[in-house]
């Protein structure tokens, strides 16, 4: 064969392996990622099952009724009563503490968390061996103002504990398992990474839909999405939320109350000394005993029957022999 | 340029056209095969053809949805809506043939049409008559009845014609008629049919004028039962008739349970009388029974007699003799019939 | 047999088989209806459609899998695909050649000059890759396919479904019972007239300069088996051969092989036999592409690569939604959708009731030509045991779903059927409740059961001038003390008369001076002369419960407020976006 012929050859033979590199690399390709049926419907990502239980196996149902008008005071003896700090907090646990942060209001209008017990739960936390503290909630304001106005975050910091505001990458899809409402929806589970101790800090307060805002209504924080379309089920939401959280201790703050214009308030005049902090381990019957600072029975708010029913506790507080403290 | 290229022009070499002959050739080939392979696909009909000719009635009536009218076996789906008909709407589905079923005590149709699975274009329609009860259903059936049609097994009166199958099920009567003659089509016909009587266990009534008339000289599958109107004379009702070979004809013997042997013998003086009024002449002279009407009108024989509860008689014999051998056939069996139905 | 018989007697087969597919594109079992025809084979042999997905979604759905066998034919044979089978491209080399057959040869021979601009296709299709690439989503939003615009069987398949098939009906074709109408027709009309017209100018104009898919099938045909080139010895340099060039790729110089479509018209003008499909280069030399400057090459990538997540800075997709875009039923959510959909309008086609749209700027420019519903226009809303449009979808944009699945019925129970939006009423707007005139059109037509719209009763009084008094009674009949009524106005059956004492029956009909009541008054007292009766007018309001509305549009569609509807669709509460939820 001529010299020519042979790199006309060679050169042909160089272009066909190309091209059949180049097939099969189409071939290869096409078969990895043939998809023959198409999308399905909207599948929901996997969801989480729910919230690990936070609660004490062995601290029973307690419930501590305090007397003061120094809420930080109340604190003190409230958590005395129940058998102290270390009764629930140990040597090297991750408490989270989930504040009302909802609205970018003063303290002095008893809308959010009082700062003031922020800081001195933190402090006892960490005085009792806790590794870290956190502090979190999902405000319907914006966080960072929220935080900053409600003086929580200042009061968080100074304690030293983490404050954590809501990312859109902490929400992650949750499914309650036999649950109505709690089906796939975006939960703030990101702070709870590595977290073995939940306490639950909420004012008392009024509130337009549900009649009350309490210590049940104060886990509503921990829902992302638009999880406004849940006012249209309000009670049923707030008793699904009680069965979803279990906490190691919920702190009721009725030190403050706001008696009408709730949630929100928005003026002194809607607020009552009402000077009773309550703290338990049964958060509906925490609530039950809180309704009546708003001169409300159980029976006036559904929810906590509902809550009651799905077994997050009872609502019958009195059962409980509930600990008084003149403070 | 263009001039000098002319000048020297000639065509492609014979070996350079011959390739493209072939290669041209080749191509046809491909193109007529990928016409032919769209062509084979077309009958696969796409799922929302399939959907579309299902008819809207899906979701406007849950219930009713794409229900069949029956279990459907394997292989076989709803093309259509199952329809109701009632007295009032019975002629919108089957027209001037809704008198016939009319006047033997028609209750209700319920109809649908179903295809073999993936073909569309082969379905089955269903027709079941609720004509509340097995005599009625009876009536319809044997009235209908196809000569050439194959006896089968599937219920007590059930035949099969070229493309359908027709059978009485208790009070029903029904019609599964194919829209092709295609073998898969024909046999889900049959295997309908067994669906449908599976599914409806029923005491077989036995009809017991059937066995009354004598075997000998009979079509079997002659037997009728005419509701009404019988032989054009008002009155006649729920006549069964029989065939009977009569030389090289044919005759037809008659008989019909009354209520009364008063009400049959009064029948019988009607019916007379009716046969009289069109011209029959009375032709005296034996007869098996007392009170035996013989009659000649148009080229034919009627006999006609009533024997306990019994009208009976002969209709168009063409002789005298056959008329009255018959009729006297038919007089035996009547008279050893049980007097109670 | 020449070869370019072959060749015109395939483009002819080809385009043939075209608009047999797009008059096909029509539900039903006739034979020149859908049936079983693969409708989208052609649009499934495009490799860019497939390619496009498949760097926005990942997978390669379906029949888009036959990409490969046009990858393939190019790879060995070169782009054949161009000059034997595109009917897009068929349909420019028919309108070039009939624009130059009668100029002579020298100014044929310009027209098919090799241009520099043609390495804008190349750009192009830089920019749509880029586009469509799907980035980790954390990064970015990314994803949106836009090849739809200008790739020649999504911009073919769009005009003959929604400008040429239209027109014909209307002509006397007759295929669809009632004229089709599509919004945004005139910008679809323009583009495909004005890339027909070009031919005009320079033939193949679109493939030569804009065509996307001709460019990638360009830098495919690189490695060619067999390629069009010049033989050694026999060339005069007559250049008959560029006297039909559909390419332009000078067969005669350097040969851009990637511009050539394989039209094959060079070797069947050469008198010389100087020109040959071999499998050696071309004796005068090859250039595999038009020259391609780095710097453009780069501008485009980015170009393409920042457009959909600037685009979506917008917020079009997220919260910024437009609730005036309604997508079909098993439309995938907005972002999945942008990723998919390739503007091919057969959706459009086949929907039965017309009332799928090509959107125009209702969910941005990404989502021009993308399928929208318009209840207004077409003979009824979207049926709701209708799945045709997700069967016809090449690239499953819209999903194709099952009966089950729209209907909800079937599968696990509770299980809720497919919402595309939720009717609103506008009570400023509708008859009965801004113009006191009985109207329920809207609830008789809701076809889910239990429907969707129910009503509430309520009586208006009707303005009748002066007030009325009664004179006195005749069985079922009031004398009024004046004639001021229009006669028989109040004998529609939704008129009542209110006595004094709070009686209330219905008129049944009336004179200038008189009410018939439905009947007398029986027991109870007749009015004292002068007594004043009134009449009032029943209406049924409508109201409607989005825990049943699908969003449909057969409300909006038959509302007789037929400018502005009075109940209208919003895209509230369709299934296919979680976040659109309305209620529980």
């Amino acid at each position: 064969m001529s010299p020519e012929a042979l790199v006309n050859r060679r050169e042909f033979i160089g272009r066909a392996a190309k091209a059949g590199a180049v097939l099969l690399a189409g071939g290869g390709i096409a078969a990895l990622a043939r998809d023959p049926s198409g999308p399905g419907p909207a599948a929901p990502e996997p969801a989480a099952s729910g919230l690990p239980d936070f609660a004490l196996p062995d601290a029973g149902r307690k419930l501590c009724i305090v007397r003061s008008a120094d809420r930080v005071r109340s604190l003190t003896l409230a958590l005395q009563a129940l058998g102290g700090i270390e009764a629930f907090v140990k040597r090297g646990d991750r408490v989270l503490i989930k504040v009302n942060a909802a609205f970018a209001s003063p303290p002095l209008l008893s809308a959010t968390t009082h700062p003031d017990l922020v800081s001195e739960l933190t402090r006892l936390c960490l005085k009792a061996g806790a590794a870290a503290v956190r502090v979190t909630d999902n405000p319907i304001n914006d966080p960072a103002s929220a935080f900053a106005l409600s003086g929580i975050g200042q009061a968080a910091r100074s304690a030293g504990a983490e404050l954590l505001l809501p990312e859109e990458r902490f929400f992650r899809p949750l499914s309650l398992k036999d649950a109505r409402l709690i089906r796939s929806w975006p939960v703030l589970l990101g702070p709870f990474a590595g977290v073995t101790k939940l306490i639950g800090v909420a004012p008392v307060k009024d509130h337009h839909r549900s009649g009350a805002s309490m210590a049940m209504k104060n886990w509503y924080g921990l829902l992302g999405g638009r999880r406004n379309i849940f006012h249209q089920d309000i009670h049923t939401i707030i008793a699904e939320l009680a069965w979803m959280v279990k906490p190691t201790l919920v702190v009721l703050d009725g030190t403050t109350s706001m008696m009408t214009n709730g949630p929100t308030g928005g003026s002194l005049a809607d607020l009552k000394e009402t000077h009773t902090l309550i703290a338990g381990t049964d958060q509906v019957a925490v609530d039950a005993c809180g309704a009546t600072l708003l001169g409300k029975t159980a029976a006036d708010l559904p929810f906590i029957a509902k809550a009651a029913e799905l077994g997050a506790g009872t609502a019958d507080y009195r059962s409980l022999s509930p600990i008084e403290v003149a403070g | 340029m263009p001039d000098a290229c002319e000048s020297t022009a000639h065509p492609p070499g014979r070996r350079q056209s011959r390739r493209q002959t072939v290669i041209g050739l080749a191509v046809f080939a491909v193109l007529a095969a990928i016409a032919l392979g769209l062509y084979s696909t077309q009958s696969r009909f796409n799922p929302a053809v399939l959907n579309f000719l299902q008819g809207a009635a899906v979701g406007a009536n849950p219930s009713a949805s794409a229900a069949a009218l029956l279990d459907l076996p394997e292989g076989l789906s709803p093309l259509s809506p199952a329809e109701r008909f009632d007295r009032e709407t019975l002629s919108d589905k089957i027209d001037g043939k809704a008198e016939l079923y009319l006047s033997a005590g028609f209750i209700r149709l319920d109809s649908q049409r179903i295809a073999l699975a993936g073909r569309p274009q082969d379905w089955i329609e269903v027709f079941v008559y609720d004509m509340g009860s097995g005599t009625n259903a009876y009536a319809v059936f044997s009235q209908q009845r196809r000569g050439d049609g194959t006896p089968l097994e599937i219920a007590e009166f059930a035949y099969r014609a070229e493309n359908a199958v027709f059978l009485t099920h208790g009070r029903f009567y029904l019609e599964l008629v194919a829209s092709g003659t295609e073998s898969r089509l024909l046999e889900s016909l049959e295997s309908l049919a067994r669906s449908f009587v599976a599914q409806r266990p029923i005491a077989r009534t036995a009809i017991a004028e059937r066995e009354l008339f004598p075997r000998e000289g009979l079509a079997e599958a002659s037997i009728r039962l005419i509701p009404a109107d019988a032989f054009g004379a008002a009155g006649l009702d729920r006549v069964f008739t029989a065939t009977y070979a009569a030389g090289a004809g044919e005759m037809t013997a008659f008989l019909s349970r009354r209520e009364s042997p008063q009400a049959a013998a009064d029948l019988a003086r009607s019916y007379v009388d009716f046969l009289r009024a069109y011209g029959g002449e009375v032709s005296p002279g034996d007869t098996p029974v007392d009170g035996t009407a013989v009659i000649a009108i148009l080229d034919m024989v009627e006999v006609v007699f009533a024997l306990g509860p019994f009208l009976a008689g002969v209709h168009e014999a063409p002789s005298r003799e056959m008329a009255l051998e018959l009729a006297g056939r038919l007089a035996a069996r009547l008279k050893e019939a049980p007097r109670v139905p | 047999m020449r070869i370019v018989t072959a060749r015109r007697a395939s483009q002819l087969f080809f385009f043939a088989l075209f608009l047999w597919f797009c008059v096909a594109a029509t539900l039903g079992e006739r034979f020149w209806q859908l049936r079983g025809w693969p409708v989208n084979w052609l649009l499934d042999l495009d490799p860019l459609a497939g390619i496009a997905t498949l760097l926005s979604t990942r997978t390669l759905y379906a029949g888009l899998l036959w990409g490969l066998a046009t990858l393939a034919l190019t790879v060995v044979l070169g782009r054949v695909f161009c000059g034997w089978i595109c009917p897009f491209g068929a349909m420019h080399q028919f309108i070039g050649f009939l624009a130059r057959r009668t100029r002579r040869l020298a100014v044929q021979v310009e027209l098919n000059r090799f241009r520099p601009a043609q390495a804008v296709k190349y750009y192009l299709l830089a920019f749509f890759l880029a586009a469509a690439l799907l980035l980790p989503r954390e990064w970015m939003s990314s994803g949106s396919v836009q090849i739809g615009l200008l790739d020649p069987l999504c911009l073919a398949h769009r005009s003959v479904n929604l400008i040429l098939l239209p027109l014909a009906d209307r002509a006397g074709l007759g295929l669809a019972p009632l004229p089709r109408f599509y919004e945004g027709a005139g910008l679809i009309g323009a583009v495909f007239l004005c890339a027909l017209l070009l031919n005009l100018w320079l033939p193949r104009f679109y493939c030569r300069f804009v065509c996307p898919l001709g460019a990638l099938l360009g830098i495919l045909s690189r490695f060619a088996l067999w390629r069009i080139g010049r033989t050694e010895e026999g060339c005069t340099d007559c250049r008959r051969c560029e006297r039909s060039c559909e390419g332009a790729c000078t067969p005669t110089a350097r040969i851009r092989i990637g511009e050539c479509v394989m039209c094959l018209n060079c070797l069947d003008e050469c008198r010389h036999d100087a020109i040959a499909y071999r499998t050696r280069p071309s004796a005068a030399g090859e250039a595999l592409l038009p020259d391609l400057s780095r710097r453009g090459f780069v501008a485009s990538a980015v170009s393409g690569l920042l457009a959909a997540p600037v685009l979506r800075l917008g917020g079009g997709a997220g919260p910024n939604w437009n609730a005036g875009l309604i997508r079909p039923p098993g439309a995938l959510a907005e972002e999945d959708f942008l990723a998919r959909c390739i503007k091919c309008g057969q959706c459009m086609r086949v929907c039965p009731t017309n009332v799928i749209h090509p959107a125009g700027l209702e969910s941005g420019i990404e989502g021009l030509w993308t399928p929208k519903l318009n209840f207004r226009v077409g003979t009824s809303g979207c049926q709701h045991t209708c799945i045709a449009c997700g069967h016809l979808c090449p690239t499953a944009a819209i999903r194709p779903i099952s009966l089950e699945e729209r209907t909800g019925r079937g599968g696990s129970a509770g299980r809720r059927p497919l919402r595309v939006g939720t009717a609103f009423v506008d009570r400023g707007r509708c008859l009965p409740w801004a113009m006191d005139k009985p109207c329920i059109v809207c609830q008789e037509n809701c076809p889910v059961s239990p429907k969707a719209i129910f009503t509430r009763e309520v009586f208006n009084p009707v303005r009748t001038g002066a007030p009325l008094a009664v004179t006195g009674t005749d069985g079922a009949r009031l004398v009024l003390a004046s004639a001021a009524l229009e006669a028989h106005r109040f004998g529609t059956g939704d008129y009542h008369a209110l006595l004094p004492g709070g009686l209330r029956l219905r008129i049944a009909s009336n004179s200038a001076d008189a009410l018939d009541l439905e009947r007398p008054l029986g027991g109870e007292e007749p009015p004292a002369p002068g007594s004043p009766v009134s009449i009032l007018v029943r209406l049924q309001q409508p109201y409607v419960d989005p825990k049943q509305c699908i969003g449909c549009g057969v409300c909006e569609h038959e509302c007789p407020v037929l400018g502005l509807r009075a109940i209208h669709v919003t895209a509230e509460n369709e299934s296919r976006s979680p976040h659109h939820r309305m209620v529980l």
